[in-house]
């Protein structure tokens, strides 16, 4: 992806034309960001419903208060920050509605091992080592593979990470990732 | 020497990070439907519609099986009431018959992103036939120039 199609440019582009009077910019805006928000959802520990309705209430709360985005340009930080304050929001809820009966909440793990069974023989060896890295680095990743090389930063911020954490340089995570794919030779590159 | 998280990134970090994005595209992808949910959430918060309430809160789920009377439930808000009801259709489908405060009046019965329009008679009668099980709410527009519509929560058939 070239900094041309970057993910935060093309969403600026969509949501000004969205403001400046054509509303179905809109739709197009929702298209090319959900699956982003959603990822960002599921990352912060979220499970598959409340994901959704994370998801849906940030689309909302963007509508309600686009007039206060003041650069266009931020569209893609403001929807991903509101995804994951509103999934602590929730995970916090669901912490306090539990009574004593309840075992202790846990973040939501991700997918099931179960599910590798849909997966193809790379990434089958690339889900081994990728659930082994830290949470965190697991959020980050999964996160910042949804743009390209100019939206990492923006997309780490999102989950509240510093910038550097991935971009220019490769990062702790992801330099943990490498190290384990390049020294299994049952791993290939596509 | 540089630690190796200290470089800068190459051709092989980027191709790890597209492995990474097919995998949680094929492990964990969003509802096929989610952008779609999305859009119709947009644009029924657009209309800034009253929401009704429900009635009777335990009749979230109507019941239709077999000979046992149908439940019906209502709707209320501050300009219309509606009452619906469900009875078997043709295969595994429901005929919903509802009734609403005023002839004339336009309801839309609305699944997922779908939405199957219908007019009351002059009685305020409505029928919407071969409606397939699901979540379903309804979207009422009362004649009065200038009423708000007025929007159902979701029900379960």
């Amino acid at each position: 992806m070239t900094a041309a199609t970057s993910l935060a440019e093309r969403a600026s582009t969509l949501f000004e034309g969205y403001r400046d009077g054509e509303p179905g910019r809109l739709d197009g805006l929702v298209e090319l960001l959900t699956p982003t928000l959603w990822h960002v959802a599921r990352a912060c520990g979220l499970d598959r419903s409340d994901a959704e309705d994370v998801v849906q209430t940030a689309w909302l709360r963007l509508v309600e208060k686009q007039a206060t985005v003041e650069n266009p340009k931020v569209v893609l930080a403001w929807l991903g920050t509101t995804v994951r304050r509103e999934a602590w929001r929730v995970r916090k809820e669901r912490r306090r509605s539990m009574t004593w009966e309840e075992p202790p909440e846990q973040a939501d793990a991700g997918p099931d091992p179960a599910d590798a069974a849909v997966l193809g023989e790379t990434q089958r060896v690339l889900w081994g080592h990728f659930r082994k890295l830290t949470p965190r680095c697991q959020a980050l990743l999964r996160v910042v593979s949804r743009g390209g090389r100019p939206d990492y930063a923006v997309l780490a911020e999102t989950l509240g990470m510093p910038v550097g954490s991935i971009g220019p340089t490769r990062g702790r995570c992801l330099a943990a990732l490498r190290k384990a794919l390049t020294s299994d030779p049952t791993w290939s590159q596509t | 020497m540089t630690e190796a998280f200290q470089q800068p990134m190459d051709e092989l970090d980027e191709e790890i990070l597209e492995q990474v994005l097919d995998l949680f595209d094929a492990l964990d992808p969003p509802p096929a439907d989610l952008t779609e949910e999305v859009v119709v959430a947009i644009s029924l918060a657009a209309l800034d519609a009253e929401i009704a309430t429900l009635q009777d809160e335990s009749a979230l789920l109507l019941r239709t099986t077999g000979a046992s009377p149908t439940d019906a439930v209502t709707f209320t808000s501050s300009a219309v009431q509606l009452m619906v009801s469900t009875s078997e259709d043709e295969g595994d489908n429901l005929r919903i018959d509802g009734w609403v405060t005023g002839g004339g009046v336009e309801v839309e019965l609305m699944r997922g992103t779908e939405s199957t329009p219908a007019v009351a008679d002059a009685h305020g009668r409505l029928v919407w036939r071969r409606v397939p099980r699901g979540q379903v709410r309804f979207l009422i527009h009362p004649p009065a120039s200038g009423a708000r519509p007025v929007l159902t929560p979701v029900i379960e058939l």
